[in-house]
């Protein structure tokens, strides 16, 4: 009964005229990011980040949270129209929804996509109502060397589960962290890396570290191969599901769900694999499977009902322990910290309206979204042929404006400069910069961490491996590593990624 | 592995490697403290040893890779160069200009990126980014910029009033005007 108490609370909060405008605000930018061409939520939320200062921590938190869900919306309308994925986690959706599409079926497409989106949206609040406090609680008795082993399995599995080469995932987390730690010791106030510049002294700006790599950097790349677009699809209609479609979408719709809500929780997640890991399961399992990739209704779905689900789900690691399990968890720490909100079990407890608020804003979100999406779709078209030169100075003009704003300095502009020509750089070196992102966040946490643990230790590094759940965690990060490192399960890892 | 794969790795773990050496000397002044009491430098060096390894790692394997054929795609030096000019041109001038001229600037430099680019739209795009961005940066949320700055200002001892007096002196050394 606490917990209908504590909805409540959260739906008070999440139903006030003032966060549900923000809500709106976030679901609808969110649809536009993820039907716009080469914009994703990343940049659009480190864009926002500085907007949102002026905020209460609330309404700032569920408009950024509505960008992130609300792009998996916008992406799919993109995959199925035109063929594009418009977000990672889209790419999927695209194959069985453009033929779809094609066979002028793009209305049932679209409104199994967001009917199949809302109803994993509505399970993964209620999963994360449910099954958030408890978590936070246990996470409460951690000591140091336990949020340490968590830290480790939390950046290990964010490589595991990734995309590319592990050695570089592995090497992106070390520059992370190692950038993390530019600016005052904390113990000691000593100045490091800061080359007695008194900008640097509070660390490197996050804003314009994540504008310049996941902004500019991504601009650059995407001027190498510009295209214009072309929407053959001009009018949708037929929006209704048939019968015979509601019965066919209802099993992978669940199976969906289910899984996606699973592997969400898990650092390095999220929605693309979840999305990707449900098509494939779907394609196995599916009695109509000889459909697939020919127009299967089955094809959207699955993919696109795991991807909402494993987006809402990413949040349980970063709302009750404060680790983000993906670069937009990333932000959202740092949205916080800047906001004045220690991250971590204590958010629960000590800011209960900021917590549930947050989690009753995900579903309203989720009912917005679908009204926004499928009434309005003819909308959405339009936008989606944007030319991308008209859209990227504008990017980069906000991108300026946001990162000079921070801190009212010129000096986080050129940070921003730079990180652009880093973040281009890694991505023509075949760098993925998303696990950058969480050692530069996680990076403090870790060190000071390991610090506290190894001084009540008295210099015994054993203690990692003594504490029963501390010895736990870091024997599921050796695991998680050694099966990724296994012949067998790396190239059916390569697989799934190369599909 | 490709030829271009095989270079991209070589060069990447390189840059690596120096990264991490060139965190491994700016701390090496600091104190490493024991493992007892860690010192600020603990972590970062041993960070840094990590990273220099990984960077091994990274270009030995790509050098036990054999050498393919296969060329280089070149660097779209012009999107560099304008994108990032951009950016830091808007760290310049933003106080010096204010914010409306230096966004016309930073619009109109950064759409030349684009291979799409043409001159009407490029200078509508760029006036009405500007207009959208004062009214919302500095109207609606206070952004403590001006609107043009002093360099454009004309009042005495300003740079562009004092160009402009320069430039204008032949005219006082002509005849008086009758009266």
């Amino acid at each position: 009964m606490e917990l209908l108490g504590d909805l409540g609370l959260g739906f008070a909060t999440a139903l006030s005229p003032f966060n549900l405008l923000y809500c709106f605000i976030g679901v609808a930018l969110g649809t536009a990011v993820g039907v716009l061409p080469g914009l994703g939520p990343i940049a659009t939320i480190a864009m926002l980040l500085p907007i949102t200062f002026g905020l209460p921590p609330v309404s700032s938190l569920i408009m950024l949270a509505g960008i992130y869900y609300g792009a998996q919306y916008g992406g799919s309308t993109t995959a199925i129209l035109i063929n594009l994925p418009g977000e990672s986690s889209s790419v999927v959706t695209a194959i069985d929804g453009y033929q779809m599409a094609k066979k002028g079926r793009a209305g049932p497409a679209l409104a199994t996509a967001a009917l199949g989106s809302f109803f994993a949206g509505t399970v993964a609040t209620v999963l994360l109502a449910i099954a958030a406090p408890p978590l936070a609680e246990v996470a409460l008795e951690f000591g140091p060397a336990e949020y340490f082993s968590l830290m480790v399995l939390g950046l290990v599995a964010s490589v595991a589960l990734a995309s590319g080469s592990l050695l570089k995932a592995f090497t992106m987390i070390v520059m992370g962290l190692l950038l993390g730690l530019v600016g005052s010791d904390v113990e000691t106030g000593t100045q490091r890396f800061t080359f007695d510049m008194p900008e640097m002294a509070d660390g490197l700006n996050f804003v314009a570290l994540s504008m310049g790599v996941f902004g500019l950097g991504e601009i650059l790349r995407n001027l190498e191969h510009e295209h214009t677009r072309s929407v053959m699809v001009k009018h949708v209609s037929g929006l209704m599901l048939s019968k015979a479609d509601l019965k066919r979408i209802i099993g992978p719709v669940l199976r969906g769900t289910s899984l996606g809500s699973v592997l969400g929780i898990l650092p390095g997640g999220g929605a693309m694999l979840a999305s990707f890991a449900a098509y494939s399961m779907e394609k196995r399992l599916s009695p109509n499977r000889a459909e697939f990739g020919k127009g299967a209704i089955e094809g959207v779905a699955a993919p696109e009902s795991a991807n909402n689900a494993g987006a809402q789900t990413s949040f349980i690691p970063m709302l009750t322990l404060g680790i983000p399990s993906n670069p937009v968890m990333a932000l959202m720490i740092g949205a916080m910290i800047i906001q004045g909100i220690t991250p971590g079990p204590n958010v629960v407890t000590d800011e209960p309206e900021l917590f549930w608020g947050m989690i009753a804003s995900m579903w309203v979100g989720n009912l917005l979204l679908v009204l926004l999406n499928l009434p309005l779709i003819g909308l959405w078209i339009r936008m989606l042929t944007i030319p991308y030169h008209l859209l990227f100075p504008a990017i980069i003009a906000f991108c300026c404006i946001g990162a000079f704003s921070v801190n009212n300095s010129t000096f986080d502009v050129f940070m921003m400069a730079l990180f652009g020509l880093v973040g281009y750089a890694l991505i023509k070196l075949d760098f993925e910069p998303a696990p950058l992102l969480l050692g530069f966040v996680l990076g403090p946490m870790l060190e000071e961490n390991l610090r506290r643990a190894m001084l009540l230790s008295r210099g015994d590094a054993t203690v990692f491996v003594t504490q029963p759940l501390s010895l736990g965690l870091l024997l599921v990060s050796l695991g998680l590593l050694t099966a990724v490192l296994l012949p067998n399960i790396r190239s059916k890892r390569e697989e799934a990624f190369s599909e | 592995m490709t030829s271009m794969q095989r270079r991209r790795d070589v060069i990447g773990g390189l840059i690596v490697m120096t990264i991490g050496t060139g965190f491994l000397t700016v701390g090496s002044d600091l104190d490493m403290g024991s493992s007892f009491r860690m010192g600020p430098g603990y972590f970062p060096n041993v960070l840094s040893v990590v990273m220099i390894a990984l960077g091994l790692a990274i270009t030995g394997l790509a050098l036990r890779c054999p050498k393919g054929e296969g060329g280089s795609t070149p660097l779209p030096w012009r999107g560099l160069l304008l994108i990032l000019g951009a950016a830091v041109f808007f760290g310049f001038a933003v106080r010096g200009l204010g914010l409306a001229p230096v966004l016309l600037g930073v619009v109109l430099a950064s759409a030349w990126a684009s291979r799409y680019a043409a001159v009407r739209t490029s200078v509508s795009l760029a006036a009405g980014v500007a207009a959208f961005c004062t009214f919302l940066f500095i109207q609606m949320l206070g952004l403590p910029l001006p609107l043009t700055g002093p360099w454009l200002s004309l009042e005495q001892g300003s740079p562009l009033a004092s160009a402009m007096a320069s430039v204008e002196l032949p005219a006082f050394s002509g005849p008086a005007p009758s009266q």
